[in-house]
């Protein structure tokens, strides 16, 4: 008996050697991260007894060299950092789905639960859950108050986009050759940016739950409508990813709806100080719907190759929801944590000078609380780029109606579904 | 006084004033790029460009290196480059080297089945690249050659469109030299070192040019194949700098977009004259 007491004993240490320093391989192609990632690499690696790898790579190959080293079986990664929105490795069928489905794990997590269910809608594909998102980017109004009380008009008081576009228009009446001095919103004619989040507001889905394409609804449309006449007002811009601090602080962008990760675009005006700017909800679509929308962020993910997913998943929850290293997230990046069970911290209460003392942080946990539900699917990105997309701009241009661009964009969006299903 | 006009010359001016204008096109986003490597973050999307402010002082005032001090600092691009020229030159030595060999083969060599083998070879141009991929990533790893500068240069070697290219201009040099060559006693491997490739220097430097633009700009390959930071080469340290979710170095993005940029245009200004002989030479035989 002594024998075999000792016998297990020795078994016990040996494979605690073994598993000690199991080498655990991320994979992540947003830079940003990383760098969290890193600094808190030795603190992960303590607390589970492993080697984490993390591994950048660039997104234009992720999928393809993913798929190749899953093929091949060897140099495949344990962890996966993605994209939340452009998405070709989830899929409502778990059969072709690059992860795994995270049901067995998520619903029996007490951390879990304090993830917004806004965002989870994100992640959820069909009927399960295949990643730990890492923000809730909630999207606020961010205003040139200076300007707008200029024409009159004080933004804290607009209720509805309609009521916004129709102030807007006295905001862009000072022309210089032609053009107005001002303008009221970016926007890059795609739904990719401004039409994107106000499209969340509508409640209008891309995709139905079984992920089929949804571009001929009448909401939709009246959607679509709407915007192109908000958009024949004159009273937006092109949205200029490069030049936009400066279009801030000259004056040129009075207004622009903003996720968390692009609030700091408006420091440099904020703090020249020739202008005030305030911040608020998102105008109403209909007036009792979101006052709010969501825009990027990443998840993280177990590649099916994954050896040992059970450890993997308590990896990235504490990776993702670590109550105390979430709140130096906030601080360093101004990204807000899903988790909402921190958010009562008296840190996502501070005054923010940028807005005149008014308080950010509360703003967006108070919005992100009723973030709206978005149903996604593998092809949810390539039915806004690339089949509804280019039509809009045909639509802009005059080139089709409302009408024949949505009927086209629905015909290549089904397309796309029925190729995808043969797959 | 009547004045000769002389018709053929005011129709070349015409020609060269719309080259002229034509050029504008292509030279302006490298010239940008200059101009924008060189000013400070705040600067380099201003519209219009300040470099056509028509002030001195906004034009080159504010002229900074700070977007390449930033790029090498930074991210890395000093190493990154070390890693483009030497995958690139070594590939370019390599692929020349084998290419030549089996054009000369193909060209001056009689064996069985050489047609379609021949055929087999260009059939591979072919293949979109996509479908490629993940057989690739396999051989690789099975020859343990991922995650290694190697591993990039060796599949480089077979590159079909330089056996193409190689053979069409091999086909043109007499055969009679060939011939008198065996008559005093000279090898295959003599052959082709001492007549086939002095002979073939356009062919060469049209071939090298291509393949050198190639290998250069390659960003999927050697996305799959590489692992460490410290094997990157320039194109994928600019897709890598590109990926920041939010706050984009567009300071260093130039200053690397720039020297990716100019070092084959360079490469092809000095290889030029040899390039247009060369691809005209290859392709009319």
């Amino acid at each position: 008996m002594k024998k075999i007491v000792l016998l297990f004993i020795a078994f016990l240490i040996v494979y605690e050697v073994n598993a000690a320093g199991k080498k655990v391989l991320m994979w992540s192609f947003a830079a940003n991260n990383i760098a969290e990632w890193q600094e808190r690499k030795a603190d992960i690696e303590k607390k589970f007894n492993i080697e984490l790898v993390i591994e950048q790579v660039a997104e234009q190959a992720f999928v393809q060299k993913l798929q190749a080293v899953m093929m091949d079986g060897k140099g495949v990664p344990d962890i996966i950092e993605w994209k939340i929105e452009q998405n070709q490795i989830l899929n409502a069928d778990p059969k072709k789905c690059f992860v795994y489905p995270l049901d067995k794990y998520v619903s029996k997590s007490n951390v879990f639960k304090n993830v917004v269910a806004g965002r989870v809608s994100w992640v959820k594909y069909g009927k399960s859950i295949y990643g730990l998102p890492h923000d809730v980017h909630p999207v606020v109004l961010i205003y040139n108050d200076t300007l707008w009380k200029s024409v009159g008009v004080d933004l804290a008081k607009i209720e509805t986009w309609d009521d916004f576009f129709t102030a807007a228009q006295k905001l862009s009446v000072e022309k210089k050759d032609g053009k107005p001095l001002h303008y009221a919103l970016p926007w890059s004619a795609t739904m990719n940016d401004t039409m994107f989040m106000i499209w969340q507001q509508t409640g209008a889905q891309i995709l139905d739950k079984t992920g089929k394409p949804t571009l001929n609804t009448p909401q939709f449309k009246e959607f679509v409508t709407k915007w192109i006449e908000w958009y024949k007002t004159g009273t937006v811009c092109a949205w200029d990813w490069g030049n936009f601090a400066a279009l801030l602080k000259n004056g040129t962008l009075a207004a622009y709806a903003s996720p968390d990760w692009w609030v700091p675009q408006v420091n440099e005006a904020a703090s020249s100080g020739q202008y005030q700017f305030k911040v608020k909800s998102l105008p109403y679509y209909k007036k009792g719907g979101p006052q709010t929308a969501s825009w990027g962020g990443t998840f993280l993910a177990i590649p099916k190759t994954a050896k040992n997913p059970d450890q993997i998943y308590k990896i990235m929850e504490y990776m993702q929801y670590d109550s105390s290293a979430i709140k130096v997230r906030y601080q360093k990046t101004e990204m807000l944590p899903p988790f909402a069970s921190v958010w009562d911290d008296p840190l996502f209460k501070k005054e923010d000078k940028r807005f005149g003392g008014q308080k950010l942080g509360e703003l967006q946990t108070t919005l992100a609380k009723k973030m709206p539900d978005v149903i996604t699917g593998d092809l949810f990105w390539d039915v806004i780029f690339r089949d509804f997309g280019p039509n809009l701009s045909e639509i802009v241009s005059g080139k089709m109606t409302i009408e024949q661009a949505l009927k086209v964009s629905q015909a290549a969006a089904e397309k796309r579904y029925k190729d995808a299903a043969k797959k | 006084m009547r004045i000769k006009i002389n018709s053929s010359k005011i129709l070349n001016a015409i020609v060269l004033i719309f080259l002229l204008i034509i050029s504008i096109f292509y030279v302006y986003p490298i010239l940008w790029l200059f101009d924008a490597s060189l000013r400070p973050l705040i600067d380099i999307f201003q519209v219009p460009p300040a470099l056509f402010s028509g002030s001195f002082e906004k034009m080159f005032g504010i002229y900074t290196f700070n977007s390449f001090i930033n790029s090498f600092l930074n991210w890395g691009t000093g190493i990154a480059l070390i890693n483009s020229v030497l995958v690139t030159c070594s590939s370019i030595i390599l692929t020349v080297f084998v290419c030549s060999l089996c054009s000369y083969a193909f060209a001056f060599m009689n064996f069985p089945g050489k047609k379609i083998i021949f055929i087999f070879i260009l059939s591979t141009m072919m293949l979109p690249l996509a479908t490629m991929i993940a057989p690739y990533y396999r051989v690789l790893q099975k020859l343990g050659l991922t995650n290694k500068l190697i591993g990039l240069i060796i599949p480089y070697a077979a590159y079909p469109l330089g056996v193409f290219l190689l053979k069409q201009y091999f086909i043109k040099i007499p055969v009679s030299l060939i011939e008198a060559a065996k008559i005093d006693g000279a090898g295959y491997f003599r052959i082709w070192l001492r007549i086939i490739m002095p002979l073939s220097k356009p062919a060469l430097a049209a071939f090298a040019i291509i393949q050198f633009k190639e290998v250069w700009n390659d960003f999927l390959i050697p996305m799959i194949v590489l692992r460490s930071g410290s094997l990157f080469t320039l194109p994928i340290k600019l897709q890598l700098m590109d990926s920041q979710t939010f706050n984009k170095p567009y300071d260093a993005i130039i200053a690397t977009g720039f020297i990716t940029a100019i070092i084959p245009i360079i490469f092809f200004l000095i290889f030029q004259r040899y390039f247009i002989e060369g691809l005209t030479g290859g392709i009319k035989g």
